[in-house]
């Protein structure tokens, strides 16, 4: 089993990749700056909270509730402030987050619990009973699976961190083999710290307590299972949408919104539209994140989450559902794995986003998803010449591009 | 037909179009011309109600437009390219044209997120739409790639399969043979020809290049400051004291 610390982590790497995914839509998609995520996370949180543990409600309903109400929330604030633009429509939502928070401090603390939060709101945990018997193995398995995962994420990391130093140097010193001496570095640095590196490992991932007590009496798979379907679904959804005659429409909009205009696309309602869709699933990723914390209050949603979940998608790629998800990954775990830097952490963390803007400012995959990459890799597609159309001199214009 | 009556287009105190009237009949080019800030991309803004007109009407097949939005002249049938090209730049080239003509293949956002069989139906037939304008204007072989990445003269015909994909029974060109060559300009009009035979929508040609409009264009009308100064076939405009006069400037004579 997986320790209660980093099975926290876990499940708040899938929400926060839920909350970048749900504000791409808006961002990375639709091209609406919007800075109050933190806002409609609130509203879904707070929502589920209350229905589940004031009025009993279930777990799924409530759910349902939150996103609802966040839908409500940003039908509400987008119908007057989509007609803004760019800065505008940002300092707006800003704006709309802000009342949010402070409503919540003012509303009775009997039940929305004033600025110490809410704290006995139900678990998912409470909700899963899973046979006793089964935990142990499925509990062990699903460690053995997050154990890889890391790993290879680390190692696929330190490959691509190796590339881009190789590319970097050979350029510019015409040095060959940089990556390999990237990756030497990188052993050296794990031989020399080799006993804290399987401490941390083991104690994160505690293989061999799996059949202990502990372990049979914990239904951490299920979460963890339920958490991936949510975050499937979620994804298939999206894909789907984005995929369809709305989302073409919604990528259109970003591009040039006189354009589609003209196509007899309406701009205004699908960007409310699109809005909308994208606040109800930050609405539901908040109602999970209520029932995965032990507490949450009104300051856990100011304004520095709004651009926590804007640093995600940006840094995962403004228009990549797959880069949302590494976005969020990473904005979670970053902090956490660098821990072991002690009281420099936050300043290498930050240290590290600047270096990746400038190195990367299209964010990590672009606009790119992780099938692309893989794809490019082991199929190449044959490279198709552009052959020019109706004139002569356009098929020669289009050979020398 | 398009019926455009006694359109005026006022910001604050400039005047942008004054008085204007004239009509497109479907299967006929009509070429718009004056110097420029003559108002003549002004003239396609009132039509279409990005601007939207101060007093007058605009008629499309004798209904009143000019009181509906953008998009729903858009809609109506008014399919209209740029001056300086407004393509989706990095969505795909089927992709552009997509965006023009799903209107005619609706479903539901729940269909779409769950991909129910009325869906993917719908996407179907509007991918074999799309691949069958993109094989007519000779762009299928680019069809995967991103609209922005092309070279600029398959971005005009780009441009020009995106608003003939809205199925428009009125085109209006903003200069559509700037910054391309003789050859390639009139293979271009062959193309705009041919589609206005096929579909039958007649066209509004705004065009700086004389050669062109003279040669295409059955009716002209030019204008000046907003104001209609002649109207007629291409050479009678051609000789119009006051069209010379509006390119050449006026000899002041003294006495």
């Amino acid at each position: 089993m997986i320790n209660p610390y980093w099975e926290l982590v876990i499940l708040l790497c899938m929400i926060n990749a839920i909350f970048a995914v749900s504000l791409n839509l808006i961002v990375g998609y639709n091209g609406q700056f919007s800075l109050g995520h933190a806002g409609f996370i609130a509203i879904g949180a707070y929502t589920s909270g209350v229905l589940t543990s004031v009025l009993g409600w279930p777990l799924w309903a409530a759910m349902l509730a939150a996103m609802v109400f966040s839908a409500v929330a940003a039908v509400v604030i987008g119908y007057p402030c989509l007609r803004l633009r760019g800065d505008y429509l940002a300092i707006a939502t800003l704006g709309f987050a802000e009342i949010i928070r402070i409503a919540l401090l003012a509303l009775p603390a009997g039940i929305f619990g004033g600025p110490t939060g809410m704290r006995n709101v139900a678990s998912f945990a409470d909700y899963i009973s899973t046979p006793r018997a089964l935990n142990g193995a499925i509990n062990l398995a699903f460690t053995v699976l997050f154990a890889v995962l890391l790993l290879t994420s680390l190692g696929w990391g330190l490959w691509a961190l190796g590339g881009f130093v190789e590319a970097g140097v050979r350029k510019r010193l015409g040095v060959k083999h940089m990556r390999w001496a990237v990756i030497a570095a990188a052993l050296l640095l794990l031989g020399w710290q080799w006993r804290p590196a399987a401490v941390w490992l083991l104690s994160t991932f505690q293989f061999s307590s799996a059949f202990s007590a502990a372990s049979y009496d914990s239904d951490q798979w299920a979460l963890f299972l339920l958490f991936l379907a949510i975050l499937a679904a979620i994804l298939w959804i999206v894909r789907n949408y984005l995929n369809s005659a709305t989302g073409r429409a919604v990528i259109a909009i970003r591009e040039d919104e006189v354009a589609a205009t003209n196509l007899g696309v309406n701009c205004t309602w699908l960007k409310l539209q699109n809005f909308t869709f994208g606040c109800a699933l930050a609405g539901l990723g908040g109602a999970m994140l209520a029932h995965t914390l032990p507490l949450f209050k009104p300051q856990d949603f100011n304004f520095f989450k709004s651009v926590d979940v804007l640093l995600m998608v940006v840094l995962g790629g403004m228009g990549s559902l797959t880069g949302s998800i590494v976005g969020g990954v990473s904005i979670t775990l970053l902090p956490e794995v660098l821990r072991f830097i002690g009281r420099w952490r936050m300043v290498i963390y930050s240290l590290l986003l600047v270096l990746l803007m400038i190195f990367r400012p299209t964010g990590l995959l672009g606009t790119a998803e992780v099938g692309d990459l893989f794809r490019r890799r082991w199929t190449r597609p044959p490279q198709r010449p552009a052959q020019g159309p109706g004139g002569p001199g356009l098929a020669a214009e289009a050979r020398d591009a | 037909m398009l019926e455009v009556d006694c359109v005026s287009v006022v910001f604050g105190g400039l005047t942008a179009v004054k008085d204007l009237s004239f009509t497109v009949e479907p299967g006929r080019i009509i070429g718009l011309i004056g110097p420029n800030g003559a108002g003549k991309t002004t003239v396609f803004n009132a039509v279409l109600a990005v601007y939207p007109p101060t007093s007058g009407e605009v008629r499309l097949d004798g209904r009143r437009i000019d009181h509906l939005s953008t998009h729903r002249i858009g809609r109506m049938g008014i399919g209209r390219t740029f001056q300086n090209i407004r393509l989706f730049k990095t969505m795909s080239v089927l992709d552009n044209v997509r965006v023009a003509l799903q209107r005619r293949h609706l479903y539901s956002m729940a269909e779409a997120a769950l991909r129910l069989p009325r869906c993917r139906r719908a996407e179907r037939r509007i991918e074999e739409e799309a691949q069958e304008i993109l094989s007519y204007f000779n762009l299928a072989e680019v069809a995967d790639n991103p609209a922005g990445a092309l070279p600029y003269g398959m971005q005009k015909y780009l441009e020009i399969a995106r608003a003939y994909a809205t199925r428009p029974r009125m085109l209006l060109l903003d200069e559509p043979a700037a910054g391309l060559n003789d050859t390639e300009t009139d293979a271009l009009m062959a193309k705009v020809r041919e589609i206005m035979r096929l579909s039958g929508c007649g066209v509004l040609l705004i065009e700086h290049d004389m050669r062109l409009v003279m040669g295409i264009c059955e009716n002209i009308i030019a204008i000046e400051y907003g104001e209609k100064i002649a109207e007629g076939p291409p050479e009678k405009v051609q000789n119009d004291p006051r069209v010379i006069q509006a390119y050449l400037g006026v000899q002041e004579v003294h006495a």
